[in-house]
C-alpha cells in the first residue's frame, strides 16, 4: 500500500488547483507510514502518519489519520515527539491496536551517509480513538529522563509492544547487559492508561547463557513465547512457554525435541490449543541448517487447558506417496520444496501450500506450486500440483479468508506467457475441499495493479493508470470482494 | 375494428407512459459530438492565443497550462458521452435561452449555448466560453420552467462577468506574487517550522479563493436576477429555486427492505438471507471534524441558500405570471426524468446508481418492462465488473457518515452477491 499516502496529498490539492507545489508539499507534510491495524485477526482499519512540523526545539508534530476498514476517515489528530537534535530523525517503529486504543512506538535514528544508522530512545503514545485524545505518552526506558544525547550510552534496553485485545498491551523488555539472567528478557502488561498490570521474569536460567524469548503468538487469553538459551553460537533448551495474558502467570512449559534442528514457520492459537510447525533438519548445536537438506515437516499441538501434548508429529518427505520426492524434499525433475503456508481447516484437517525452487548463483528460480491436504493427525492425504511458470523469486504473496468463512484465498503471482506478471487467486473451499484458480493480469495497456490485504473476504486493489489525462485520475483504490462459490 | 381506431389505441397505449416502453433521448450522436468537440477546441485554441499575447514568462505558461487542463477535463466529459445532442432537448432549451436573450439586449452579441448533460450531480455550470451545461438530474428538484430560466440566467451572469478567466488569472498571479516567492525561498532555506508557515499561507490563500468564489456566486445571483426579471418568467421562482437547492443532497425516497426478496427471487435464483447480512461499523467513533481542522464554512464554494435568498429577496417581485416557453415539453420532461436518468446513468456506466434508481422506481411501477430491462442490463454490467474485480468502481464501499441507511443496505446487498448469483439474476431478468 505504498502509494496511498497520495490520497492525503490529493485531498489537499482538491482545495486549490494551482497552488505553489513547494507550499503544498510543505503544507501536506512528509509521509511517514501507512499501516493496517488489526483487532485480533480481523482488520480494524488503517493508520496514516505524516510528519508535519519541526520547531527549533526539535519538537516533531506528527499527524495521525485513522481510517476504518473501508478507508473512511474515523478521526485525525497530532502527536508531538521530540528528537535530541536536528540531525536525528524520528521514525515510526510500530502501531498496535486494542479495544479502541492505538499504541504508537517511535525511535529517533542517527544518520550516516543519508541512511538510518542507530536507534535511540524508544517512545510510546497511546491514543483513545473514542475521545480522539492522547491518554499517555513517555519514554520506555525509565533510566532515560529526557530525549537528550547525554542518555545515549545508557539507552541499551529494547522494548517491543504487542496487543492483547481486551487485556491491554504486552511489553517485552530486553537487557542483555543485565547481570541477572531473568532480566535479559522480561515482560509486563499495561492497561489502556499504560498502568502496569503484571510483570513476568523467567524463573529458569542456564548459567552463563543469555535468555532469549520471541513472542510467537498472543491474544487476550494467552501469550506464546519461544525461548532458548544462548552462549556465543551455542543454543540450548529450545522451549515453548505460555503465559496467562491477564495475570502473567506461567501456564505451560514444554521443551522442544532435541532430536532435530527445526524452523518455526507458524504458531497458531486456536481455541485453547497451540499449533506450531515448520521444517526439521539434522541436529546442529548452533541451530544452523542447510535449506536444501530438510527431512520433512513437523507439527506440535499442545492443549493449554490440560497442559498436555496432543501431538508431536514428524512427516518425512517419503510419506507424500503421491509426490515423486527424495528424502531432502527435492522433487524429481524439479527443485526443493519450500513451505509457504499451513492453515487449519474448520474440520480439523490442514491445508499446506508449498513451492519448489532451484538454487541459482544469485537467486532462486521458483517453479512448481503445490498444495497438500493433511488429515486431522497431520498425515498426507492428497497433493495437487499447479502448472506455473518459472519465476525469479517466490510466487506466494498472502492469504485471506473468503466471505462467510467458507474458505480461503491464496494470492500468488505467476507470469503471463513468460512476459508480464499475472495475479492468481487460489480458492480453497472448506466444505467441498475444492480448489479453484482465478487469474487476472497485473498490467494491461491502460494500467498497472498492486494488491494488498484488506478486510476479511476482500482484497485491496490499487490501480495506477498509464494515461491519467484519458481517465481523469491517476490511481484508483478499490476493495473487491473475493469471488467465491456459495456452498 | 377500424384501422384509425387501432392506430389511436396503439398511440394511446404507447403514450400512456414511459412506464412500459420508455425510449431514452439521444443515444446516437457521434457526428454532433465530434463537431462540438472541434468547435470547443477551436474556441480554446483562440483563448490560448489571446493568453500568449497578453501574458508572458512563467505567468503566461501557467495560464496556458490551466486552460489546457480545463480543456482536457471538459473534453473527457464530451468523450464520455455525457452531453445530450438530442434535437428535441436542444430545441426546448433553445426556447428558454431565446426568452432570456431576446429580453436582454446586452446579451444580443454574446454567443451563448446551453446543453443538457447526463452528469448525475444536481448542478449546472458555465465553462467560460459561452457554453452552459445543465445536468438533467437538476430537473428532479425543480417545480417549473421558470426555475430552469433562472439557473440559465445565473450561469450566463458567470459568463458575462468573466468569472472563469478572472479566477484563473487571480489564482496564477497570486501564486507568482513576491510574497509567495519569498515564502518558497524561505521554505527551501528553513530548517524549522516549515509546515506551520506554509499551512498558514495555504489556508489563507484557500479561504480567500473560496471567499472569492462565494462572492462570485452572489454576483451571479444578482446579475442573473437582473436578466431574469426582464423575461416573462415570474421572478419569485428564483427564491423558490434557492429553497429547493438546499435539499438536493438529501435522498428523498428510499428502497424499502421488503422490496429485496420481492425483486431478487427469480425463476432460477432463490433469495438468500446472507445477501442482506450487514457489516458492523458500530465500533467506529467517527469524528465530525475534517482532517485539516480547517473551518468548513470557509471552504465552501457556494454561500448558504439562506444567505443567497436574503440577498436577492428584496429585489424579487412576485409577478404572478405562469409563463412557459413550452409547458407541454416541460411537463413531459418532468414525467420522464426518472426514467431518463436511469438510462443516462447506465449509458455513462454508473451501473450501481442506475440499478438503485430502477429498483426504487419499480416500487411505483412494478409492471414496467423498461425497468425490468434496465435492471437486467445493470445486473449484467455489474456481473462483468465483478468478474474483472472492479465492481467497487460502480458500487461504493459503505460509508456510515455519508450514506443513508437505504444506500448502505443496497451497497451491502450487491456486495454480498456472488458472481454466479449476479449472473443468474441478470439472466432471469433478461428472460
Amino acid at each position: 500500500m505504498k502509494k496511498t499516502y497520495l490520497l492525503f496529498f490529493l485531498l489537499l490539492t482538491s482545495f486549490c488547483f494551482s497552488q505553489s507545489y513547494t507550499v503544498l508539499n510543505a503544507t501536506a507534510g512528509e509521509f511517514m507510514a501507512f499501516r493496517p491495524i488489526y483487532e485480533d485477526t480481523d482488520l480494524f482499519g488503517y493508520v496514516e502518519l505524516r510528519k508535519m512540523n519541526i520547531d527549533e526545539n526539535n519538537n516533531n508534530t506528527i499527524k495521525y489519520i485513522v481510517l476504518d476498514k473501508n478507508f473512511n476517515t474515523v478521526c485525525s489528530g497530532n502527536l508531538t515527539e521530540k528528537t535530541s537534535n536536528s540531525k536525528r530523525l524520528k521514525k515510526l517503529v510500530d502501531i498496535q491496536y486494542a479495544e479502541g486504543f492505538i499504541y504508537f512506538e517511535f525511535y529517533e535514528y542517527s544518520q550516516a551517509f543519508g541512511q538510518d544508522a542507530f536507534p535511540y530512545f524508544k517512545t510510546y503514545q497511546i491514543v483513545d480513538l473514542k475521545k480522539n485524545s492522547i491518554v499517555n505518552k513517555g519514554i520506555y526506558n525509565p533510566d532515560v529522563k529526557d530525549i537528550d544525547k547525554q542518555y545515549d550510552k545508557i539507552d541499551t534496553k529494547g522494548y517491543f509492544c504487542y496487543s492483547l485485545d481486551k487485556s491491554g498491551f504486552l511489553i517485552q523488555r530486553t537487557d542483555y547487559k543485565a547481570k541477572i539472567a531473568n532480566e535479559h528478557n522480561s515482560f509486563y502488561a499495561v492497561n489502556f492508561k499504560n498502568e502496569k498490570i503484571w510483570e513476568y521474569k523467567s524463573t529458569r536460567e542456564l548459567k552463563k547463557y543469555d535468555t532469549h524469548f520471541t513472542v510467537v503468538n498472543y491474544n487476550e487469553k494467552y501469550i506464546v513465547l519461544k525461548g532458548f538459551y544462548k552462549k556465543g553460537n551455542k543454543v540450548e533448551n529450545v522451549h515453548f512457554l505460555v503465559l496467562d495474558s491477564k495475570t502473567g502467570k506461567e501456564i505451560f512449559y514444554k521443551e522442544v525435541s532435541k532430536e532435530y534442528t527445526q524452523t518455526t514457520d507458524y504458531t497458531y492459537l486456536i481455541e485453547d490449543k497451540i499449533y506450531t510447525g515448520g521444517r526439521y533438519f539434522e541436529k546442529n548445536k548452533e541451530g544452523l541448517y542447510v535449506s536444501d537438506k530438510s527431512f520433512g515437516i513437523y507439527q506440535y499441538v499442545y492443549d493449554l487447558k490440560t497442559s498436555g501434548t496432543v501431538r508431536e508429529k514428524y512427516v518425512n518427505y517419503e510419506s507424500f506417496t503421491d509426490l515423486d520426492v527424495n528424502k531432502y524434499g527435492k522433487i524429481h525433475g524439479e527443485g526443493h520444496l519450500t513451505f509457504q503456508k499451513c492453515n487449519l481447516n474448520p474440520d480439523g484437517t490442514f491445508f499446506v501450500l508449498a513451492e519448489a525452487y532451484w538454487e541459482k548463483q544469485n537467486y532462486r528460480a521458483y517453479t512448481q506450486l503445490y498444495t497438500f491436504k493433511m488429515d486431522k493427525d497431520f498425515n498426507p492425504v492428497k497433493t495437487v500440483k499447479y502448472e506455473v511458470k518459472r519465476t525469479r523469486g517466490y510466487k506466494y504473496d498472502f492469504a485471506q479468508r473468503l466471505a462467510n468463512n467458507s474458505g480461503r484465498a491464496y494470492f500468488f503471482f505467476d507470469k503471463n506467457d513468460d512476459k508480464d506478471l499475472e495475479l492468481n487467486i487460489l480458492n480453497y473451499y472448506f466444505k467441498s475441499q475444492k480448489q479453484v484458480i482465478q487469474k487476472m493480469p497485473i498490467t494491461n495497456d491502460d494500467s498497472v495493479i498492486n494488491v494488498f490485504p484488506a478486510k476479511s473476504g476482500y482484497v485491496g486493489i490499487a490501480e495506477y493508470f498509464k494515461k491519467p489525462e484519458k481517465t481523469g485520475k491517476f490511481m484508483e483504490v478499490r476493495l473487491e470482494k473475493l469471488n467465491y462459490e456459495r456452498e | 375494428m377500424k384501422p384509425t381506431f387501432k392506430i389511436i389505441i396503439f398511440i394511446l397505449f404507447f403514450c400512456r407512459g414511459y412506464s412500459q416502453t420508455y425510449i431514452p433521448f439521444d443515444t446516437i450522436s457521434f457526428e454532433k459530438r465530434k463537431l462540438f468537440l472541434k468547435e470547443f477546441k477551436s474556441r480554446n485554441d483562440q483563448k490560448i492565443k489571446e493568453i500568449k499575447k497578453t501574458y508572458s514568462g512563467k505567468v503566461g505558461k501557467e495560464m496556458e497550462a490551466a486552460y489546457k487542463s480545463q480543456f482536457e477535463d471538459f473534453s473527457r466529459t464530451i468523450n464520455n458521452k455525457e452531453l445530450y445532442f438530442d434535437n428535441n432537448l436542444q430545441n426546448y432549451i433553445q426556447k428558454i435561452l431565446t426568452e432570456i436573450t431576446r429580453n436582454n439586449s446586452v446579451l444580443a452579441d454574446k454567443k451563448i449555448s446551453v446543453y443538457f448533460s447526463r452528469d448525475p450531480a444536481a448542478n449546472a455550470y458555465s465553462i467560460g466560453d459561452g457554453t452552459i451545461i445543465f445536468n438533467l438530474e437538476l430537473l428532479k428538484y425543480l417545480n417549473d420552467e421558470a426555475e430552469i430560466g433562472y439557473i440559465i440566467c445565473h450561469e450566463i451572469a458567470h459568463y458575462t462577468l468573466n468569472h472563469r478567466d478572472k479566477s484563473i488569472e487571480k489564482e496564477i498571479s497570486s501564486q507568482n506574487l513576491k510574497d509567495v516567492k519569498a515564502l518558497e525561498k524561505d521554505l527551501k532555506k528553513s530548517k524549522f517550522n516549515k509546515q506551520i508557515k506554509s499551512e498558514s499561507f495555504a489556508k489563507n490563500s484557500i479561504y480567500s479563493r473560496k471567499n472569492r468564489s462565494r462572492l462570485q456566486e452572489f454576483q451571479a445571483d444578482s446579475l442573473g436576477l437582473d436578466y431574469f426579471k426582464k423575461t416573462n418568467y415570474n421572478s419569485a421562482s428564483s427564491i423558490n429555486l434557492l429553497k429547493h437547492l438546499s435539499k438536493t443532497d438529501i435522498e428523498t425516497d428510499s428502497l424499502p427492505r421488503v422490496s429485496y426478496p420481492k425483486n431478487f427471487t427469480t425463476k432460477n435464483q432463490k433469495f438468500i438471507k446472507e445477501w442482506v447480512a450487514m457489516e458492523d461499523y458500530s465500533k467506529y467513533s467517527y469524528s465530525k471534524e475534517n482532517i485539516f481542522k480547517w473551518d468548513v464554512d470557509s471552504l465552501k464554494t457556494h454561500p448558504n441558500c439562506e444567505q443567497r435568498i436574503e440577498k436577492i429577496n428584496k429585489l424579487v417581485k412576485n409577478s404572478k405570471t405562469n409563463y412557459y416557453a413550452d409547458k407541454a415539453f416541460f411537463d413531459d420532461l418532468k414525467k420522464r426524468i426518472e426514467y431518463e436518468q436511469i438510462y443516462s446513468n447506465y449509458y455513462i456506466k454508473n451501473y450501481g446508481l442506475s440499478l438503485y434508481d430502477a429498483l426504487k422506481l419499480k416500487e411505483k411501477n412494478p409492471k414496467s418492462n423498461y425497468l425490468k430491462e434496465m435492471i437486467a442490463s445493470n445486473l449484467d454490467a455489474l456481473a462483468n465488473a465483478k468478474k474483472e474485480m472492479r465492481i467497487n468502481s460502480y458500487i461504493p464501499s459503505i460509508n456510515p457518515t455519508e450514506q443513508t441507511k437505504s444506500q448502505q443496505y443496497y451497497f451491502n446487498f450487491v456486495a454480498n452477491l456472488t458472481l454466479s448469483e449476479l449472473e443468474q439474476l441478470a439472466l432471469d431478468y433478461k428472460n
